[in-house]
């Protein structure tokens, strides 16, 4: 594989996110939430910013047309945010979606064409039902091959997980340490869907129903955490979300007008794989992603240990066992226990997902790569407030679409 | 024209055939049929009929369904690597199958089509 390369230096100025939730923008449109997520992502930028300095705009909406009966949302968010006539373009690579966009935009400044893109993503999903979600988000799967034949999303990452048990030995249980661990964190994160740990979860419910629960795998083995694919249950999941999140940057020339502290874009990734998790060699990992991490790593010039913060895709708790695996964090099949050993924590030898991850955080499927940048922007500026890994300085985002046909790998670093 | 489309693979199925393709250049199995080899790019491709037998690789039972699906639920998919080589996703008819049972083709009628399932072999 060749080492590729960016031509022009690029960097972060800017990064905005809506709070993601499933309640709050219950009175606000797709729209409204990108605004709000672009016009704090100008604000974050140390001199003045007016959204008429980009060139460009990139926008992730993985199903603006299920979710909002809304196409063409890339000029509907130019439109609003007073762009025009700068060119915007929709990316749809399912849950990758602003991911993709985020390396487009880097591309288009890479290439000589833009200095300054707005990059980012949107999701509104709670105008939907459950069921109906579930429908939608299983549009990102083969629609003939494995949707045709009862798989939903959940689905296949619960195959997943079956082959990832029966392959390396992990279990359910190692499991469970992911979703506790991204709570704790969410609980620090002011823009988490869910600010509690999995215990005080635990308590709140236990209450209502009349249950009192020692600790947080009593509570994860009752009742109230039902299945919802075996062997995954309901806090193995990610929870439905409505949220937005945007991320300015500049050619590195040009960043100096607008910041001292910009950060960096040192390596970039991408890859693509079979659209049907059943034409994989290795149901244990994701190909996708050791082939993006591989190229970011050559382009940066770091390895993995040299990592100190990285978020990644935890659509489901057995996806972070995987990623961090496939990352080079850990040796295959040692994900799981590594992070039973606290080593993934905020405090452990190589934090994943201080913000939360999409487990607590939330992931409004077109938003959540957009949003990785913009914790990764805060954390390498040491502004990440009480999730802050102390001294980070090199961080990695990795944004997953589907069930790993599409991934994107992104190494920042301080600048 | 091609004619390894998809709807020639369901119109297989509706005859409990499970046919792909087999590229006469590298000798690549394919399941379902393709245009061209996703190997090495040849579209010098034959149809090649696969048994339907193999062994479970991943299983799921899902409890939150797809709409279409909903009046099985709770009901199993699998994928399942054939003998041939080629694996293939499929809805699950048994209970107390798990990976590395072996499992064979059945073909589930309704109103709008076949879908593909394994049952215990
Ligand atoms: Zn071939």
């Amino acid at each position: 594989m060749s080492v590729l390369s960016l031509h022009r230096q690029v960097s972060v100025i800017g990064a905005g996110m809506t709070r993601f939730h499933h309640r709050l923008h219950q009175d606000k449109q797709g729209r409204e939430l990108f605004v709000e997520a672009a016009l704090e992502a100008a604000e974050s930028v140390d001199n003045d910013f007016a959204f008429g300095d980009a060139d460009a705009l990139y926008l992730g909406y993985f199903s603006s047309d299920m979710f909002e009966r809304q196409g063409h949302t890339a000029a509907l968010m130019a439109d609003w945010l007073g762009m025009n006539p700068k060119p915007a373009y929709r990316v749809e690579d399912a849950c990758a979606s602003s991911g993709v966009a985020v390396n487009a935009g880097i591309q288009a400044i890479a290439s000589g064409m833009c200095d300054v893109v707005i990059v980012g993503g949107v999701e509104k999903m709670r105008t939907l039902g459950t069921k109906e979600v579930t429908d939608t988000l299983a549009l990102a799967a083969d629609a003939n091959y494995e949707a045709g034949v009862g798989f939903t999303f959940p689905g296949l990452y619960a195959a997943i997980a079956s082959a990832h048990f029966s392959k390396h030995g992990s279990t359910w249980e190692q499991l469970q340490q992911i979703a506790i661990k991204n709570h704790v964190n969410g609980k620090k994160n002011p823009k988490a869907q869910y600010q509690e740990t999995i215990k005080e979860i635990a308590d709140k419910l236990g209450e209502r129903k009349g249950m009192i629960f020692r600790d947080e795998m009593e509570f994860l083995n009752s009742p109230l955490n039902p299945v919802v694919a075996s062997p995954l249950k309901l806090f193995d999941c990610c929870p439905i979300s409505d949220g937005a999140a945007a991320v300015i940057l500049a050619a590195d020339d040009v960043a100096k007008k607008y910041t001292d502290t910009p950060v960096r874009v040192t390596g970039i990734g991408q890859a693509s794989d079979t659209m049907a998790l059943h034409d994989r060699d290795d149901l244990t990992s994701l190909r996708a992603t050791c082939f993006a991490a591989g190229q970011a790593y050559k382009m940066a010039e770091v390895e993995a240990r040299h990592v100190d913060v990285a978020c990644v895709h935890d659509c489901f708790t057995i996806a972070e066992v995987v990623a961090t695996e496939d990352l080079g964090f850990f040796a295959k099949g040692e994900g799981g226990e590594a992070a039973s050993e606290g080593r993934t924590a905020l405090d452990g030898e190589i934090p994943v997902n201080p913000d939360g991850g999409l487990k607590a955080k939330g992931h409004p499927v077109g938003a959540t790569g957009a949003g990785m940048v913009y914790e990764i922007f805060n954390q390498l500026r040491g502004q990440a407030g009480e999730h802050q890994i102390a001294d980070a300085e090199i961080g990695l985002v990795h944004n997953v679409g589907a069930a790993g046909a599409t991934v994107t790998v992104q190494i920042y670093r301080r600048g | 024209m091609t004619e390894y489309t998809v709807k020639a693979y369901k119109d297989h199925l509706m005859n409990e055939e499970l046919v792909g393709v087999e590229c006469k250049s590298c000798g690549h199995l394919m399941l379902p049929p393709r245009p061209l080899c996703n190997k090495c790019g040849s579209m010098d491709l034959g149809w090649r009929q696969y048994m339907g037998k193999g062994a479970v690789a991943a299983k799921t039972v899902i409890t939150v369904p797809l709409t279409r699906f909903q009046d099985r639920c709770p009901y199993g998919v699998v994928i399942v690597t054939l003998d041939e080589g080629v694996s293939i996703s499929g809805l699950l008819l048994d209970e107390n199958i798990d990976v590395g049972s072996r499992v064979e083709a059945a073909y589930v009628k309704e109103e709008d089509g076949v879908v593909l399932a394994f049952k215990a072999a």
